[in-house]
């Protein structure tokens, strides 16, 4: 027999059986529904929509939408000289496109290889003197957007080699090998990535005796051991998850060590490792925003010189969301692509194409 | 080139500038190894204060995103979903920026109770001074207010972003140790009669604890590392005091260098530690 519908019965079907899981979600409940509302307010009903004038921004106590507008090339390049803002553009749509290869793995790694330097020397050169045919741009003048996708995803696609070279050496048998890397990966996992970063820019290039070194190249040095000391711990708890079982049928396929690993472990290993990959992917690029902490300009600090004027003064959380939502596309893209990876138990033995099974 | 000369010497000079809100004495003729100490100190008294937060929020959030309903469980992806993909800068700089500007100035500042203020500058309680074994009761005047204790703006708005990134990913290993008890666990405890609190609390709980201590242990050593992003609004923590004697005496190789024993040290320090807990802990329960 059914209960009658009554006042109760409602309330606890929509809040649940138990009175401690109708009191969770009650507090859930009413905290969502009272933020819901005011980032709603703020956001829409007490905003200026991004199409109206800006002039209007001082009457209204929400958001300002149309700062947004008028400051989103600044807060996309930065100071980079006006007329010449397709150059940062078109460097990081290229650095954008080869990321995606990476992720999805579209390509052989040797293709992505040559795509990743053939990037790396566009970049630079489109950033800045173009081989003395552009007009050239110091260092201090590159902000924003390109900043970010550089230090943010060559020095995740590095840290994959580096990272792998480095679990290699750590599971090694010669001390040699296995010590340094132990050592390296430990101390760079142990101290922060403020703390890797201030490293980089201020004593590194002392102690390699380049002082002249522009702490954008610094940061993406230590940015690539700091980020391959986290893909060698990944790869670590993958190549354990593999029994040894597979090392010794590959044995028994009369297999060598580098052709076992390189055909047997490491595909399955990669695999195993992609979700724990794919965290360190979403954490290393959005930690690549504390690079301002020692001076550099991504999208945070674009932001802060977009409010810098008195007139924009209040508006930095506009700034901010914004910025947010480029994050959370960006991450968004990267947790897709780490799960289309996982997916398919693909027997594909070369991993960098991966193919449907039939 | 010069040749690279690494000297520590300087460490026991003096440090010749100042630490808002230091909780040990410090002035700028004190040595740069006081100061530190000072930052090392708000470094650990902020990871104290802001793990203890992070776990009951991640808690809070572990159950509840088991228990709750649709609506309350959306609720929860939705903000364990925002500080997963946020950079935690960004969430540290917007939780200020609002602090700043949602709270008023110190001239007329709101009185929570007698004694109590909440202003911009941050929350001023009444302080016990030693000395006279009396309270010292803080005063609203003319240029803000003076006396008693102050938690500044600065300590609340880091302690609150590392309290939500970290709780929200508390949350999530809680939530996994939660859907990895085996559904006989619940419809047992539910046969011997238990109401839900007391099925969490005697029978599921404990298990769920012992299987997700080391992925928190894991998580409290990240959330230690992450007060350093407190340089971002100016809280002295270690990285913070570093970053000014890097700029004050130029020695960035014997800094870091000391920067890294001193990160490495408390989180061995605090691995050792909560390990022995753990142990301790599973032995207890045996």
């Amino acid at each position: 027999m059914r209960p009658a519908p009554s006042l109760s019965n409602v309330l606890r079907s929509a809040l649940g059986q138990s009175r401690f899981a109708q009191f969770i979600n009650l507090i859930v409940m009413a905290l969502s529904l009272a933020l819901l509302w005011q980032v709603l307010s703020w956001s829409i009903v007490r905003a200026v929509a991004p199409w109206q004038a800006p002039s209007l921004c001082t009457a209204e106590a929400g958001a300002c939408w149309p700062f947004l507008v008028e400051k989103l090339p600044l807060i996309l390049f930065g100071t980079f000289p006006f007329e010449e803002r397709w150059r940062p553009l078109i460097a990081s749509l290229c650095l954008f496109a080869m990321s995606c290869i990476t992720l999805f793995q579209i390509a052989s790694w040797r293709v992505q290889l040559a795509g990743w330097l053939t990037s790396l020397v566009l970049f630079t050169l489109l950033m800045g003197d173009g081989a003395g045919f552009l007009q050239p741009v110091p260092h201090a003048q590159w902000n924003g957007l390109p900043v970010l996708l550089f230090l943010g995803t060559v020095s995740l696609a590095a840290a994959l080699p580096v990272g792998l070279s480095l679990v290699l050496c750590r599971q090694s048998g010669r001390a040699l090998l296995r010590v340094p890397a132990t050592l390296l990966i430990e101390t760079l996992r142990g101290i922060p990535m403020v703390a890797v970063l201030f490293f980089g820019v201020f004593a590194l290039p002392m102690l390699i005796g380049q002082e002249a070194l522009a702490p954008i190249h610094s940061a993406l040095i230590v940015l690539v051991f700091f980020h391959g000391a986290y893909v060698a711990e990944d790869l670590r708890s993958g190549l354990q998850s593999i029994g040894r079982g597979q090392w010794e049928a590959s044995a028994a396929l009369g297999l060598n060590r580098t052709q076992t690993l390189k055909l047997v472990i490491l595909p399955q290993a990669i695999k195993a490792a992609t979700p724990a990959l794919t965290n360190t992917a979403i954490g290393g690029f959005k930690d690549t925003s504390l690079i301002v902490l020692v001076g550099l300009h991504d999208l945070l600090s674009t932001s802060k010189m977009a409010v810098a004027e008195p007139r924009w003064q209040a508006y930095a959380l506009e700034a901010f969301v914004f910025v947010g939502i480029m994050f959370f596309l960006i991450n968004g893209l990267i947790a897709w692509a780490g799960r289309r990876l996982e997916r398919p138990p693909g027997y594909d033995l070369r991993i960098t194409t991966p193919r449907e099974t039939p | 080139m010069d040749a690279l000369f690494i000297d520590f010497g300087f460490f026991f000079k003096p440090a010749g500038f100042d630490i808002s809100h230091a909780p040990i004495a410090f002035a700028a003729t004190d040595s740069f190894a006081r100061a530190f100490a000072v930052g090392l100190l708000n470094t650990l008294i902020m990871a104290g204060f802001a793990g203890l937060g992070a776990l009951a929020l991640g808690i809070f959030i572990g159950i509840g995103s088991h228990v709750g309903n649709r609506i309350g469980r959306a609720s929860l992806d939705t903000f364990v979903g925002l500080m997963r993909n946020l950079p935690k800068l960004l969430i540290l700089l917007a939780v200020y920026i609002i602090l700043i500007d949602s709270l008023p100035r110190p001239r007329e500042p709101w009185t929570i109770l007698p004694g109590v203020y909440l202003s911009n500058r941050g929350l001023n309680l009444p302080g016990f001074d030693f000395a006279t074994l009396s309270l010292e009761l803080p005063a609203v005047g003319r240029f803000g207010i003076t006396g008693g204790m102050l938690i500044p703006t600065q300590f609340a708005a880091l302690w609150f972003t590392l309290v939500i990134y970290h709780g929200a990913q508390i949350g999530e290993i809680v939530r996994g140790g939660l859907q990895a008890i085996p559904a006989g666990q619940w419809e047992a405890s539910r046969a011997l009669g238990l109401g839900a609190r007391r099925m969490l609390q005697h029978v599921i709980l404990p298990q769920v604890a012992r299987q997700i201590i080391p992925s928190l242990i894991s998580q409290l050593i990240n959330l230690l590392k992450n007060t350093s992003i407190g340089l971002a609004v100016g809280f002295a923590d270690l990285m913070a005091v570093a970053s000014t004697t890097i700029n004050q005496a130029f020695k960035p190789v014997e800094v870091m260098t000391v920067i890294a024993v001193l990160y490495l040290g408390i989180g061995l320090l605090l691995a050792t530690g909560l390990n022995i807990l753990n142990a301790r802990l599973r032995r207890s329960a045996n």
